[in-house]
């Protein structure tokens, strides 16, 4: 199997989209373009970051100075009240639960998902373009649309209340999104390659499992982490679907926090802040897993 | 384009095969757990349920309902509203924060770890935080007004109609430009070099390569971000829910809102899934549309000739 | 190709699968709701019965624990029967217990506010009548108002009573040398002496809707008398139009153009503890709430109730009105309903429950702990040292005195009149819709159950 191999151009090279690259202008280190570029991004991070350190100073308060209090800067008491009251509300089984059904859902979308990419790609026979006109059809079904006759079905399906009901929808739910990205992606697979390991002798299953997956890295980290995002956060579809403490998951233990009239805001605060470190965690090693792979080869 | 294959029979067999093994897992599950049910609601639309006892048959009552609700027409209208704008701002911000966070400088790598922040909070705690943050009276808006003095920060962000809809669709924005961004990072760093090189040494300027090289080859990152822009907004819901709940008065009821007050307040089911089944059909429609406007159903690769 | 062929049998299939599919949802919907029959919970162990139990959940407070430890404590008297407890938030719970109920797969004992939503179960045949007991004269007779149709009872209490009042900074209100209003006349005029020094007259969280609703109620009942909802209740034709409900528009637009209201006032909600930090920072002097609030502000700022700052008021008369002022309006009280569903064993379980423990002093006593105000017979003698004893002898006293007690409106109608009831009162609020048009509009709902 041949490949032409380029590695990237050393970091010296511009953006090209922005900026010039002429060699009489490296001396200097900066052009008008970029500034005005890492302006609109600065700024742009200071729109995201300043609503989150909001998130974060509120969740050191309690709930009767949260709003009393001023909003930007440290003074007029912070206290670790409310982080005790979440622990306090027991999200340590949520946590796990919630772990398991992302880690699940993750797996199994991405590996149904791919495949099924794979073929709509290939086009070898009808099914593959009916499929993804279903697909698409699939992506403008909102949740709340089907969530009634979705209980009915789990619950006839002896599912209710299981974690199983949550891995089974979330995935489903998953599909339509995944498959038209990863088709998006693989697409770009030059059909060269693929013509070439069929010719030396591979069938449609070598080429997927030694050239499609393992060029799909990007796809599949990016995935992932939108996928797994959407698992973690989803509220509705446990809510409907689950109803003991034992197969709670952590959007539902957010609402431990309510009262019949009035939220804990500080401790609703920590309580997402809290969840976010594992998010963080799985971010900072799919990230790692991005740039390793995009940063070494790229395909002719 | 394809290869002749070592024995056509053999080949194919094989590709019908490797169909059913590549599609089947993906298509039941998504045709058990999203197709069957909302096939039921469709059937639900054609009658009269409040969620207890039987359903009754109420024929095509629910959709001439539906026709001469002046508040579904208004639904109907706020919904493009925020489907058309949330397009029109996330669009240009995510391609630009995705093309500037594909670059390679290391203090890239940092912005773009950070950028991904909003994507990782739940909808419930982003809601609260903007509450709190947008407060007329107690809120840091309002705070930042009076150190730096700022009047036009003190605005009633959530009540005054006239503002409330744009407000909404920039926390939506906010809450998914990350996501956009990411795609049109990955997008971009698809694009092979040697097309830049090329177009560089026959002497284009930065903005050509942007409107001749980048953007084209973005063509189906953007519409796979188009597309999910608009079906997504069309069917959005939770931060109105927990913000607004459709007011001040109907300004920003949009459609899914609608729905789930239909189905889960007023308990009439039926005409809950008739909003359903107009979101859906819509959303197919501009679906199937944008994907056979660009071409994007001909799987063509775009880096064919590049080589 | 020879495509066409495979392409129109394909869709043929489809069609057909969509037409056996639609078939068979349809089918599960209306099974659903027969097939519950005697297949309501968990097999009941050797000698004893196993219930469910839904309830709203009131946060990590002490509520929760109330209800928990006098869970224990019955089933030590009663042993072998177990109950199970789930909490669910306050907006979901709607939507959990309508779907539970369709399905046909409700718990044993379920809340409810009581009134229209109540109503819809029962008439489904989904609620067990506990009939005329004996027990149930234990309870304030107003408290059962909102559980008892046809004569007999579905419900039985199981948090205080909520009746709503108007609370106020005793500090501002000193620092004018005003007195609360009881006359609504007076009320205007408090309301633009507060303005001219600076304060937001009224703290009102309008976001939320239901807080608007509470002038609506208490200003028809002052003008008109509980005949006018009644009324509306019934579903009674032009019922909305009453002359009464439309002053009780115009005198709360009135409100509105005195400028009564704080900035934002129609996006603030409830829940956030935004109105109450209104109150208690001294931005704002008043705010008309149900008698939650009171445990809501001595958490929120302890020091602000403690030291007696926190004054309550009942809601003013109006001049000419023919209701009496010493009428209530607010949630009756909050109930748990047992589901026709349960088997016999369970049934005998659950109305032990209430007869032993929800109408006993002990209890009473526990929520009292919890800050509420409880709906039994006689339960002066359990304010006595408690934190917030005045305020709780001053509800109790108010309820007891009160010749009607209205529950919230938002549960006495039907739910598909609910929403638009809430949405449109908003508007009224904010001046862009008239009184007339609220009546037109809300008259023109289809009406019943």
């Amino acid at each position: 199997m041949s490949r032409t191999i380029v590695s990237r151009p050393a970091r010296t090279a511009a953006d090209p989209a922005r900026g010039p690259a002429a060699p009489s202008r490296a001396r200097l280190r900066v052009s008008p373009g970029r500034v005005i570029t890492c302006v609109l991004a600065t700024g742009w991070l200071v729109v995201v970051l300043a609503p989150v350190y909001y998130m974060v100073l509120a969740s050191f308060r309690s709930q009767g100075t949260y709003l009393t209090a001023n909003p930007w800067l440290p003074g007029g008491g912070l206290t670790l009240s409310e982080y005790g009251t979440v622990f306090g509300a027991g999200l340590g089984r949520y946590l796990v639960n919630s772990v398991i059904i992302t880690a699940v859902c993750i797996v199994l979308t991405l590996s149904i998902c791919l495949g099924a990419a794979f073929r709509i790609v290939r086009r070898s026979t009808w099914a593959a373009g009916a499929s993804f006109r279903i697909l698409l059809l699939g992506l403008a079904i909102p949740i709340q649309a089907i969530i009634v006759p979705l209980y009915l079905l789990i619950y006839k399906l002896h599912l209710y209340d299981t974690l199983f009901a949550l891995m089974l929808t979330m995935s489903a739910a998953a599909v339509p999104v995944s498959v038209l990205i990863m088709v998006s992606f693989v697409r770009d697979i030059p059909r060269e390659l693929i013509g070439a390991m069929l010719v030396d002798g591979g069938t449609e299953w070598t080429v997927f499992r030694r050239l499609i997956v393992p060029l799909s890295k990007p796809v599949l980290a990016t995935l992932a982490i939108y996928d797994g995002l959407n698992v973690w956060n989803n509220f509705i579809l446990p809510l409907v679907l689950t109803q003991s403490n034992s197969v709670a998951v952590l959007p539902l233990g957010l609402t431990k926090l309510e009262g019949q009239y009035a939220i804990n805001v500080p401790a609703v605060m920590a309580a997402v802040l809290l969840s976010v470190l594992p998010l963080v965690v799985l971010f900072i090693v799919m990230r790692k897993q991005v740039m390793r792979s995009l940063g070494s080869v790229v395909m002719r | 384009m394809r290869r002749r294959p070592a024995s056509p029979g053999q080949a194919g067999q094989g590709r019908g095969l490797a169909d059913l093994a590549g599609l089947a897992p993906a298509m039941a599950l998504f045709g058990v757990f999203i197709v069957v049910p909302m096939l039921g609601a469709i059937a639900l639309s054609l009658f009269r349920w409040n969620g207890l006892g039987t359903p009754h048959w109420a024929g095509a009552a629910n959709w001439i309902q539906f026709a001469h609700d002046p508040l579904a027409r208004q639904a109907l209208t706020v919904t493009a509203k925020v489907v058309v704008l949330s397009w029109v701002v996330q669009t240009p911000v995510s391609i630009a924060l995705g093309l500037f966070i594909a670059g390679r400088q290391r203090y890239r790598s940092v912005y773009a770890a950070l950028y991904v922040l909003p994507l990782l909070l739940s909808t419930a705690g982003i809601a609260l935080m903007w509450e709190a943050l947008l407060d007329p009276n107690f809120g840091g808006l309002v705070a930042l007004s009076r150190s730096l003095n700022l009047g036009f920060l003190r605005q009633n962000w959530l009540g005054n109609p006239a503002l409330t809809l744009y407000v909404i669709i920039g926390l939506i924005a906010w809450q998914f430009i990350p996501f956009h961004t990411l795609l049109y990072q990955m997008g971009r760093r698809q694009i092979p070099d040697v097309l830049y090189e090329a177009a560089r040494l026959d002497g284009a300027s930065p903005a050509q390569l942007f409107w001749r090289v980048t953007l084209p080859q973005l063509r189906y990152t953007i519409v796979t971000s188009s597309t999910l822009i608009i079906v997504g907004s069309l069917t959005y819901f939770d931060i109105v829910y927990i913000m607004t709940n459709g007011g001040p008065g109907y300004t920003t009821r949009v459609l899914s809102l609608d729905m789930y007050q239909a189905a889960f307040q007023q308990n009439e089911f039926g005409y809950a899934s008739v909003l359903a089944v107009v979101l859906g059909v819509v959303g197919v429609g501009i679906a199937l549309g944008l994907v056979r406007f660009s071409g994007f159903g001909s799987m063509a690769s775009q880096q064919e000739g590049a080589a | 190709m020879g495509r066409s062929g495979d392409r129109a049998r394909s869709r043929r299939r489809l069609t057909l699968a969509a037409v056996a599919t639609m078939t068979v949802t349809v089918a599960l919907a209306a099974c659903g709701s027969a097939a519950g029959s005697g297949k309501a919970s968990t097999t009941a162990k050797a000698g004893g019965t196993n219930l469910t139990m839904w309830l709203v959940t009131t946060g990590p407070s002490p509520a929760n624990t109330v209800v928990n430890q006098a869970v224990s404590s019955f089933e030590k008297s009663h042993p072998g029967d177990t109950i199970t407890v789930d909490y669910i938030e306050n907006q979901s719970y709607k939507q959990k217990i309508q779907l539970a109920m369709g399905a046909g797969n409700p718990p044993t004992i379920f809340w409810t506010w009581g009134g229209g939503p109540l109503k819809q179960f029962i008439n489904a045949g989904d609620v067990a009548s506990l009939g005329n007991p004996a027990w149930a004269s234990d309870f304030l007779p107003s408290s059962l108002g909102a559980v008892t149709f046809n004569g007999q009872l579905y419900g039985v209490p199981i948090e205080g009573t909520q009746p709503v009042f108007f609370f106020y900074n005793k500090t501002i209100f000193s620092k004018l040398g005003l007195t609360f209003p009881t006359t609504w006349s007076g009320l205007l005029s408090a309301v633009s002496t507060l303005k001219s020094h600076g304060y937001a007259p009224i703290s009102l969280a309008n976001g939320d809707q239901w807080p608007g609703l509470m002038y609506l109620e208490y200003l028809t009942d002052r003008i008109g008398g509980p005949g006018v909802f009644q009324a509306i209740e019934l579903g009674k034709t032009g019922a909305w139009s009453n002359p009464a409900i439309i002053k009780a528009l115009t005198d709360i637009q009135q409100l509105t153009r005195a400028g009564a209201f704080q900035n934002g006032y129609d996006s603030l909600h409830y829940s956030g503890g935004g109105s109450d930090a209104l109150v208690y920072s001294g931005k704002a002097a008043i705010q008309l709430m149900g008698d939650w609030d009171v445990s809501q502000m001595l958490g929120l700022n302890k020091s602000f109730v403690t030291s007696g700052n926190l004054g309550l008021a009942p809601f003013p008369a109006v001049a000419g009105g023919t209701g009496d002022p010493a009428d209530l309006a607010g949630n009756t009280a909050s109930y748990v309903a047992i589901s026709s569903k349960a088997s016999t064993s369970q049934k005998t379980a659950a109305e032990a429950f209430m007869q032993d423990v929800l109408a006993s002093s002990s209890y009473a006593k526990a929520i009292v702990s919890a800050g509420e105000v409880p709906v039994i017979k006689g339960a002066t003698d359990l304010f006595a040292g408690q934190q917030l004893a005045s305020y709780d002898q001053a509800i109790y006293t108010s309820v007891q005195q009160a010749p009607s007690f209205q529950y919230s409106w938002d549960q006495a109608v039907p739910p598909q009149e609910a929403t638009p009831m809430l949405a449109d009162l908003a508007q009224v609020f904010e001046l862009t819709m008239t009184p007339q048009k609220f009546a037109a509009t809300m008259d023109s709902q289809p009406s019943g159950a």
